[in-house]
């Protein structure tokens, strides 16, 4: 089943997608110069509407190295004096000399260049980006790539004199090519992308402080709208529990991203300390040594502008490849700089401390303290406190306070806190929160605001939760019993929201092939290797115990130690074959011995043979082949002699051949290998 | 003659026993080739073909005693090694030597006479001499049999057995002539016209020379690993009941040798071993519930030579 494929046409076509296609890339993943984009993509409509009208260019060509140098001046002045930063300044350039070679005529020269560049952009997209959506891109990238170099090839052989046209390749051959091809893109971009995070590469070509992913989590909380963030279904974060303590269900957990301790004006900020590295040891950073964890989070958080990490409970180890984590000693916890790509790590906590004897707060007490101005609050929340009973009872009553007579709007909220407490009692999440800790204060118990994410959707596929921008949050934690523990007078609204959305199951497919994507490629690290590892082996123990004892139900459960066994099993499959092959192979065959390797030139031919069918079974000599290839031109008789008997005293001679005699047969190899493979035979 | 290189006498012999046999020049080299490489050659094919005729060519090319001994169901083996005759004069037993001895012995028809008489040329083509009555004569050299027989005619004939086909370097079949050949045969002969009257070029001299010659002719070991990897093929082919022996393999590289030299090479290729291969190994391959040298031994050394992978 051959199929030529003459359609040189066809293989120019797919070289120009290929170069689309890089530009595309660089363009949709990089941040390289929009105008140089846009003079790139004119020049190369340019080039293929002058091909379409076979114009000719001649002379411009010597225009293209003053163009060229002109290009590099201007990237040098942009780096220098413009945008100074170098990955735009490079991709001017670049693009500069991909204009030219667009525009310019085209030899096989300018084809390879232009290739060369192509791959260039790809890598420059590459080292932007970690998005499942680039692999795929990777994958058509790649499959152009191979029509674009069979087309130079092609026009290489043109421009070389011998006739060009297609290729007699078995179409089969092709297609294994063409998915080889995009199978090996979508797997480079794969173990790019793995590799790439743990170098660091990523942060050094990003430039610091760019607004990315995530917008709307802030410095401070005020009572502002809120509808554009209710109603925004981007993921921040997927969340997997690997250890949960009893009865915690994950869609009431507060994912905690700050806290705000001091009220001014209307504005709750973050409290006076000055965040400060805490303790690590490799990249496990311990945040905090008051709680005995109990449960586990591995979050993965998308690419954000803000450098916050988010917690559950009271976390006492973080675990994440990257270094240094800020505390600032109140329960805010951040990176180094802000904006970070999509990260993933893993968080050890607390769900609840244990009650513990009074103990007073020495730090940030004038962060906690009642602002001045509001003796009209501190009025209400001594009537409804009460001075008698714990402050766990009083808190109590004051969350119960909100329970009647208040409502949850986004659409008709209170503009300030009086307004929200005395006359309208109308407001989300921010509302309650800063009523609520207003009131705590004027009762005498300090309380600070929250701000994060409350649950999430769970996703049954992958057994995470994701968690939205519309699952953001502000609640309140008030110091009682000497531990900070969390109080939420929001009335739970959220669930009916119309901002609430939910997936269908095609959806939870797909972000679920997102979280894997996200924790398998983009933040793989040596430690969830070993982690796999590990896991296969138990895996793998697991099954085994239940192969003996329980039967096959566990192990259907048992993702894992499923791909374990048929992993082993197909290893075995393997072996199997290869000795199998090999038993085979020793009866009577096994591999020549005492010969020198065949030098290049006569393996080319006996490559060349073999192609082309003239050399049908291992047994053939090459003689034999080389016989029956020229069977049909006398002509050439006297060359197959003479090589033959070159050839035969240079195998199988009793002494060396002379150099000049060796090379007169490589010579004439060369001249018997164009010969067989000339088409017109 | 004398200042004749040896080359152009093994020429001029080839051309002698081709202008003999028409048409036939690879039976005609590969003969030759067991010929000067001291191999007996067993022909084989049915009546009319040339079988004789060859042999009788190949023998008197050579200028040494030639003998023929015409197998029939009631030869006995002193017909053909001698005996021991009293000799009245000296009151002893003298050996009178048979026909065995000389150089060049045609065995016609082989297969008509009973196992006693061919084993006894058992010893005289391995070792080269014979044994009468404890005692042992050498046989002359060069010494050279060449068997005829016809397979296809059952009736009254014995088969050789295994360890007397072993002994035969070389099994040709001479096959009808093609349509030309033969068109000139018919018109250029008679019932009475002998074909072998050729001038004898070779002495046994110059043959134990050529000997000589055919052993400096160089084998690469990646050759003698090729012949090596084809016999052991055919004693693992599955089809197989006894397959090549080492006797065949030496066989098989003694005759690539001698083609390469009548080639006027010095060395040995692969293409000159896959000639030799069927002739030489054919007879010693026995299929199961076949006869040696069948169709069915052919073909499976055909396929040995196709799948053992040739040195390249």
């Amino acid at each position: 089943m051959t199929r030529r494929f003459p359609a040189r046409e066809f293989l120019w076509w797919s070289l120009r997608a290929h170069w689309a296609l890089a530009l595309g890339l660089l363009a949709l993943f990089t941040d390289a110069a929009r105008w140089a984009l846009l003079l790139a993509a004119g020049a190369w409509v340019a080039g293929v509407t002058m091909d379409r009208a076979d114009m000719p260019r001649a002379a411009l060509s010597r225009f293209g190295s003053p163009i060229v140098a002109l290009f590099l001046a201007a990237a040098a002045a942009d780096f220098l004096f413009g945008s100074r930063d170098l990955l735009v300044s490079l991709s001017l350039l670049v693009l500069g000399v991909q204009s030219v070679k667009f525009l310019l005529p085209k030899g096989s020269r300018d084809g390879w260049q232009l290739c060369a560049v192509a791959l260039l952009e790809f890598l420059a997209a590459a080292a932007g980006t970690d998005a499942l959506a680039f692999a795929l891109f990777a994958f058509l990238f790649f499959v152009a790539s191979a029509g674009a170099m069979g087309a130079l090839h092609d026009q290489e052989a043109e421009e070389a004199g011998r006739p060009p046209g297609g290729y007699a390749v078995p179409a089969r051959a092709a297609a294994g090519v063409l998915l080889a091809a995009g199978v090996g893109g979508f797997l480079a971009s794969a173990v790019l992308f793995a590799v790439i995070p743990r170098l660091e590469f990523r942060q050094i070509l990003e430039r610091f402080g760019r607004a990315r992913g995530v917008v709307g989590f802030s410095e401070t909380i005020t009572l502002r709208e809120v509808t554009g963030i209710k109603s925004d279904p981007r993921v921040v974060a997927r969340v997997e529990f690997p250890e949960l303590r009893p009865g915690l269900l994950p869609a009431n957990l507060y994912l905690r991203g700050a806290v705000y301790s001091r009220y001014e004006d209307g504005v709750w900020r973050h409290g006076g300390a000055t965040p400060l590295p805490v303790q690590r040891a490799g990249f496990q950073h311990f945040v905090g040594d008051a709680a005995v964890p109990d449960s586990t989070a591995d979050i993965t958080l998308e690419a954000a502008d803000y450098p916050a990490l988010f917690t559950y409970g009271h976390p006492t180890l973080i675990e994440g490849a990257f270094a240094p984590v800020l505390s600032d000693g109140e329960g805010n916890l951040s990176l180094a700089r802000s904006g970070h790509p999509t990260l993933r790590y893993r968080v050890r906590f607390a769900a609840d401390l244990p009650r513990r004897p009074r103990i007073e707060r020495r730090t940030g007490t004038e962060d906690l303290a009642f602002p001045e101005g509001y003796e009209d609050v501190r009025v209400l929340a001594q009537k409804i406190a009460g001075s008698a009973g714990t402050d766990d009872e009083r808190a109590k009553r004051i969350v119960r306070f909100f329970v009647s007579g208040f409502r949850y709007t986004l659409s008709d909220p209170a503009s300030s806190i009086r307004e929200f407490l005395f006359r309208k009692r109308a407001g989300y999440c921010e509302h309650f929160a800063a009523g609520l800790s207003l009131l705590l204060r004027g009762a005498g118990i300090p309380s600070r605001v929250a701000a994060g994410y409350l649950g999430g959707e769970w996703n049954g596929i992958g057994k995470y939760l994701i968690v939205r921008q519309s699952d953001a949050h502000a609640w309140v934690e008030a110091w009682i019993d000497g531990r900070w523990v969390t109080l939420d007078a929001t009335p739970p609204s959220g669930a009916s929201s119309p901002f609430k959305k939910r997936m269908g199951t095609i959806g939870l497919y797909s972000d679920w092939l997102r979280q894997r994507w996200d924790k398998y490629v983009v933040n793989y690290s040596m430690r969830m290797q070993a982690d796999a590892v590990k896991e296969g082996v138990r895996g793998i123990r697991r099954t085994g115990t239940a192969f003996r004892f329980r039967g096959w139900d566990r192990v259907a459960g048992n993702a894992r130690g499923a791909f374990g066994w048929s992993l082993l099993a197909a290893f075995a499959l393997y072996l199997l074959y290869r000795l199998l092959r090999k038993q085979r192979n020793s009866a009577g065959k096994g591999s020549p011995s005492g010969l020198p390797p065949l030098p290049g030139p006569y393996a080319r031919l006996v490559r060349r043979l073999d192609r082309n069918r003239f050399r049908r079974h291992p047994g053939e000599t090459l003689e034999e082949a080389l016989t029956a290839a020229v069977r049909s031109c006398p002509d050439l008789s006297g060359d197959v002699d003479r090589f033959l008997g070159l050839y035969h005293r240079d195998r199988f001679g009793p002494g060396p051949l002379p150099q000049e005699a060796r090379e007169e047969a490589f010579r004439l190899a060369n001249r018997l290998k164009h010969a067989v493979s000339d088409p017109a035979r | 003659m004398e200042g004749k290189p040896l080359t152009e006498l093994l020429s001029s012999f080839r051309a002698n026993v081709e202008s003999v046999l028409l048409g036939k020049r690879e039976s005609v080299d590969l003969a030759i080739a067991s010929f000067i490489a001291g191999g007996h050659v067993l022909l084989e094919d049915v009546p009319g073909t040339g079988k004789t005729t060859l042999a009788r060519a190949l023998s008197s090319g050579i200028s040494g005693t030639f003998r023929r001994i015409q197998f029939t169901s009631d030869l006995l083996p002193q017909d053909i090694i001698g005996m021991h005759i009293l000799d009245a004069d000296r009151k002893s037993f003298v050996f009178s030597p048979g026909p065995l001895f000389a150089n060049v012995v045609l065995a016609d028809e082989i297969n008509r006479s009973n196992p006693r008489a061919q084993s006894a040329l058992l010893e005289a083509m391995s070792e080269r001499q014979v044994t009468v009555d404890n005692r042992t004569y050498p046989l002359p050299e060069p010494f050279l049999v060449i068997a005829t027989q016809n397979p296809y005619e059952q009736h009254g004939t014995y088969p050789l057995p295994e360890s007397q086909l072993d002994r035969f370097n070389l099994r040709l079949r001479l096959s009808y002539p093609d349509r030309d050949f033969e068109r000139q045969l018919i018109r250029e002969n008679n019932l009475l016209t002998m074909r072998d009257g050729i001038p004898a070029s070779l002495r046994p001299e110059q043959m134990r020379a050529l000997r000589a010659e055919v052993d400096r002719v160089t084998v690469h070991d990646a050759i003698v690993d090729y012949i090596q990897r084809l016999a052991a093929a055919t004693r693992a082919h599955p089809a197989v009941r006894l397959g090549a022996s080492p006797r065949g393999a030496i066989g098989l590289k003694s005759t690539s040798q001698a083609l390469a030299l009548i080639e006027g090479r010095d060395h040995v290729t692969p293409g000159d071993v896959r000639r030799a291969a069927v002739p030489v190994l054919c007879h010693r391959v026995f299929p199961k519930g076949e006869a040696a040298g069948s169709e069915a031994a052919q073909a499976i050394l055909e396929e040995v030579l196709s799948v053992v992978p040739s040195p390249l």
